[in-house]
């Protein structure tokens, strides 16, 4: 029952978001920002936890790789295809519901429990539209250009490592991605990529905004934010990997 | 004018507002008094729609404001301003940006005018040089009076203030409360102020609402405060001794 509940109100909340508009130019505005705060300041962890697992699927693939059969062209074709089809789209993901989900159920909830939403909804706002839309929209942007980049950090890195290495060089780590290639894996990934955006900002957002209490539900609301976008991206990663390969 | 009819709100099963009724007239600071958990928040967070009543009505003139459509209710509320026990600023705007706010959602003002706008109620609340100010860098008393500037920028037609002067000091008090009084004489605007803070009432009030338990126990004009025979307000008002040597001095 609880759960059915929340479920009804967190798809409430989300027809709520997107009922009624206010000014175009204040959604943009606020928009930029959140592209900002959700895109630009989470380059930094995206990028180093992208280097660091192309590296290590290139090591691991080597490693496991112990037939003479096999060329080591086919550690390129791995790990592209590991990095584009799950590691950068999940890994990342998981990453961004730490960062970008706690910091968004803590800016609403610490909003709502003083009275910072009270005051937009005594002013006539719809607070759902004012307050969630421009973040639903910067992370539906940014998360996955967020996700490209990690692609190609990952890919660029798995390359590097295993040049460095002497376990493939550059040119047969590319020759066997470029094989592997397929533009539909490509597509699967983005897809990936909006749906675990719409999913952290979303359900993190639906946390903040329900938050009664103060602080220590706060800090309650940043947490299950974080847990249940992880859980949701798992269980939609899979969810999607079944219907569509 | 606003009127409230046999209004009923429960938390938990446990009744909160048991049927209040009143009415707030306009050009009149409305005061509306009441021990600490008696009901004067929720009175008012269901006055402006912040909690939806379990029973009764509030009229704002003559639109039943419950009975409104979304869209209607939204319409009603940009004619209210309210000021927040904590002023409820927006953290991460400066001053200016949070008085402009409300005057970028609904005015037609050029940027020019809404600066113009912005800077009369600042300097209204004598905050005149804090525009770019953050609310961390302002004290409790210079919140408050933001508080104040955001909920008159839109000339609005009826005004709540919740615990106006709580947690400040009796200067910047008075201060505020003056405030209140010249906006409302000023914008003839309908007036509903929370306290539990007899200077203030006796100060700015016309009129006061006495909640008791969930209940409305006495309403009147302020000046017959002292002469009622209501026991709890009695109780209420007598609580501290420079009141009761004040009474004590009157009747001799």
């Amino acid at each position: 029952m609880g759960v059915l509940s929340g479920l009804g109100r967190y798809f409430l909340l989300l027809r709520e978001t997107l009922a009624s508009f206010e000014k175009g130019r204040l959604l943009y505005e606020r928009m930029l920002a959140e592209m900002e705060d959700i895109g630009l300041n989470s380059i930094p962890i995206v990028a180093l936890i992208a280097i660091f697992t192309g590296a290590v699927t290139t090591v691991q693939t080597a490693y496991q790789i112990v037939s003479k059969l096999i060329t080591p062209d086919v550690i390129g074709a791995v790990v592209s295809d590991s990095m584009i089809l799950e590691l950068a789209p999940t890994i990342s993901s998981l990453v961004l519901a730490g960062r970008v989900g706690s910091s968004i159920a803590s800016q609403i909830g610490s909003m709502r429990v003083t009275e910072q939403i009270d005051a937009l909804d005594v002013m006539g706002v719809n607070t759902p539209n004012f307050l969630i839309f421009p973040k639903l929209v910067a992370g539906i942007i940014t998360i996955p250009l967020l996700i490209l980049m990690a692609m190609v950090l990952g890919i660029a890195s798995g390359m590097l490592v295993g040049d460095l290495t002497g376990v493939v060089s550059s040119f047969e780590f590319l020759e066997g991605a470029r094989a592997s290639f397929r533009p539909y894996t490509f597509f699967f990934a983005l897809t990936k990529s909006f749906t675990f955006a719409f999913l952290i900002v979303s359900i993190s957002a639906y946390q903040g905004y329900f938050v009664r209490g103060g602080a220590l539900e706060v800090g309650r609301a940043s947490t299950r934010a974080v847990v249940f976008s992880a859980i949701n991206i798992l269980l939609f990663d899979y969810i999607l990997a079944q219907l569509l390969l | 004018m606003i009127r409230v009819e046999n209004l009923r709100k429960s938390f938990n099963d446990q009744a909160v507002l048991k049927g209040i009724t009143a009415t707030f007239e306009q050009g009149r600071c409305n005061m509306v008094l009441g021990a600490s958990g008696s009901g004067k928040t929720v009175l008012m967070k269901c006055m402006v729609g912040l909690y939806a009543p379990d029973g009764g009505h509030v009229w704002y003139d003559d639109h039943d404001f419950y009975a409104l459509s979304t869209a209607e209710k939204r319409h009603i509320r940009r004619r209210i301003g309210m000021l927040f026990q904590g002023a409820a600023l927006f953290d991460s705007m400066t001053l200016e940006e949070n008085v402009m706010l409300p005057l970028r959602l609904y005015s037609d003002m050029t940027p020019d005018e809404m600066k113009a706008r912005v800077n009369y109620c600042l300097e209204r609340v004598g905050l005149a040089d804090a525009n770019d100010k953050y609310p961390a860098q302002l004290s409790g008393g210079m919140k408050k009076r933001a508080g104040l500037a955001r909920a008159i920028v839109l000339n609005p037609d009826y005004l709540f203030c919740d615990e106006p002067n709580s947690g400040l000091d009796p200067q910047t008090a008075i201060r505020i409360d003056m405030l209140i009084r010249e906006i409302t004489e000023e914008f003839q605007t309908v007036t509903v102020i929370n306290t539990h803070d007899m200077n203030s009432v006796f100060e700015i009030g016309d009129r006061a609402y006495f909640l008791h338990k969930g209940q409305l126990a006495w309403q009147g004009p302020v000046d017959a405060i002292m002469d009622a025979d209501e026991p709890t307000l009695k109780a209420f008002i007598f609580a501290g001794k420079l009141m009761r040597t004040l009474a004590e001095r009157r009747s001799l």
